[in-house]
């Protein structure tokens, strides 16, 4: 059963369906959270708020108004934004730690130490700097870029036009590059 | 002579060409891109965020990214310089780029592809896995079924999530769509299908030849209304009367009849019985008719 038959079969009770839906959607819900909101063990809470609201929610996916994927992601990106405004309000807090979802990219067997070194400071240096870009920028690039959602479902999941998405991304590239381009000239290490 | 792209019209083009995957510059940006050393500058520094973004996304439990990310794919477009350490370079790590022919100077291996627009090695050179080599179809969903590096740690994180989400859903009921209500649910009416076109010229051209024809017969029948009104005792003297006066009489009955449809319009909407209805609309039908006639 592909996507939509399974959400619609959940959204008519069918637990096995849930499940299936669960199984394959879970894993890229925690890494599109974790890119999100950090590393953290409120990570998991979201994730079981975002599967629990997608059980709920089921009901209401009309596979004639969009697909199944960007309706799923779209729900995810509420339920973020929800857990985000909350925690503003408890903690006060405007800026993302991301730091610890940079180790999570180790490269295969194979690669020697230096290279994985390498590879895990360039990661973290990139995730450091995604965690300083405003939250509107940082969610197009984790869809587009980490995620590889395309241009339509990401058009979908933000409510805008395919060209305001394109834009976004640009400008979103632009500012991470200047992030970027900053840490690297003053010489801070955000891994640090 | 050939307009050549202005640098505000190239970057504007770039954004269709970051967003590609790989980045890739439309044919007429490349040209530009050729011509202007600022505008490909800002292309490569563009397109080498997007690949170091790209190569952050590599994790230990998904080394080939989200299932739908061609992650072979999420590296440098043609042409773009990466930045990336040396190390990293000389050591074969994904990211490592081959100039093409879009730029001048030697490729950073030493190593020039000019067949290939996308100057860079696959994952499976440094040992990643790419969705199609693990033989996962990167179309639906977002987990990778059958990726291999599924590590334990994440295995055993998932039946945890799993054990919780499926404690709180038997727990929360599911929302109820909202049913729109039929009008044949609540014993109305159904809408009346509006006429199409055709039919509504052919009804406008009928009405159109009714009111010549019409016309016609009470123009001619105006001089002997004067002698049935002069014999009823109507003042045949006034110029209306003497000019008109069918026509007023026309007018006269139409509204009568509007006056006796009226009643039986608004009970006929509300009487379940068809035929009061019906009667009801052919009066209507008579009264406006004669009424728009009248008028003409």
């Amino acid at each position: 059963m592909d996507d939509g038959q399974l959400l619609q079969s959940a959204g008519r009770g069918d637990l096995a369906a849930f499940r299936s839906l669960f199984d394959r959607y879970a894993p890229a819900m925690l890494r599109f959270t974790r890119r999100m909101i950090g590393d953290g063990a409120e990570v998991e809470d979201v994730v079981q708020e975002i599967m629990e609201r997608l059980w709920t929610r089921a009901p209401l996916f009309d596979p004639a108004r969009g697909k199944p994927r960007p309706w799923i992601y779209r729900l995810a990106g509420r339920v973020i934004a929800n857990w985000r405004a909350a925690r503003a309000v408890r903690q006060g807090r405007g800026q993302v730690s991301l730091q610890a979802v940079g180790e999570e990219a180790v490269p295969a067997s194979g690669v020697g130490p230096e290279e994985v070194a390498l590879h895990l400071d360039e990661v973290a240096r990139v995730t450091a700097g995604l965690g300083r870009l405003p939250e509107d920028c940082r969610e197009v690039l984790v869809l587009r870029h980490l995620e590889g959602l395309g241009i339509p479902e990401m058009a979908e999941i933000l409510d805008c036009p395919e060209g305001t998405v394109k834009s976004r991304i640009f400008y979103a590239l632009k500012k991470l590059r200047d992030v970027l381009t900053k840490e690297k000239v003053h010489g801070t290490d955000p891994a640090m | 002579m050939e307009r050549t792209l202005r640098c505000d019209e190239a970057r504007l083009l770039m954004i269709d060409g970051l967003a590609e995957v790989p980045p890739r510059p439309p044919a007429v940006l490349a040209a530009h891109l050729a011509a202007c050393p600022d505008c490909l500058a800002e292309w490569e520094s563009l397109a080498g965020t997007v690949f170091t973004l790209g190569r952050s996304g590599h994790s230990a439990e998904h080394p080939a990214g989200p299932a739908t990310d061609r992650r072979e794919d999420v590296n440098l477009a043609s042409g773009a310089r990466v930045g990336s350490s040396p190390a990293v370079r000389r050591a074969g790590l994904p990211g490592t780029v081959e100039k093409t022919d879009l730029q001048a100077g030697p490729s950073v291996e030493g190593r020039s592809r000019p067949d290939e627009t996308v100057g860079f090695r696959t994952d499976k050179v440094a040992g990643f896995q790419t969705d199609e080599a693990a033989g996962v179809s990167p179309q639906e969903g977002g987990a990778l079924p059958g990726s291999p590096a599924a590590s334990t740690s994440d295995r055993v994180l998932l039946a945890r999530l799993w054990t919780a989400v499926e404690r709180r859903v038997r727990q929360t009921p599911q929302e109820v769509p909202p049913r729109r209500a039929s009008p044949a649910a609540a014993g109305e009416p159904a809408e009346p299908v509006p006429l199409s076109l055709g039919w509504r010229l052919v009804n406008y051209s009928y009405l159109l030849v009714l009111a010549i024809c019409l016309y016609a017969g009470l123009a001619s029948w105006q001089p002997h209304f004067l002698e049935v009104a002069g014999l009823v005792g109507l003042p045949v003297d006034s110029w209306l009367v003497a000019e008109y006066g069918i026509f007023l009489l026309f007018y006269a009955v139409g509204g009568f009849t509007a006056l006796l449809a009226a009643p039986l319009l608004i009970k006929g909407k509300d009487d379940p019985h068809p035929f009061v209805a019906w009667v009801g609309r052919q009066f209507g039908l008579l009264a406006g008719r004669m009424g728009v006639l009248a008028c003409w």
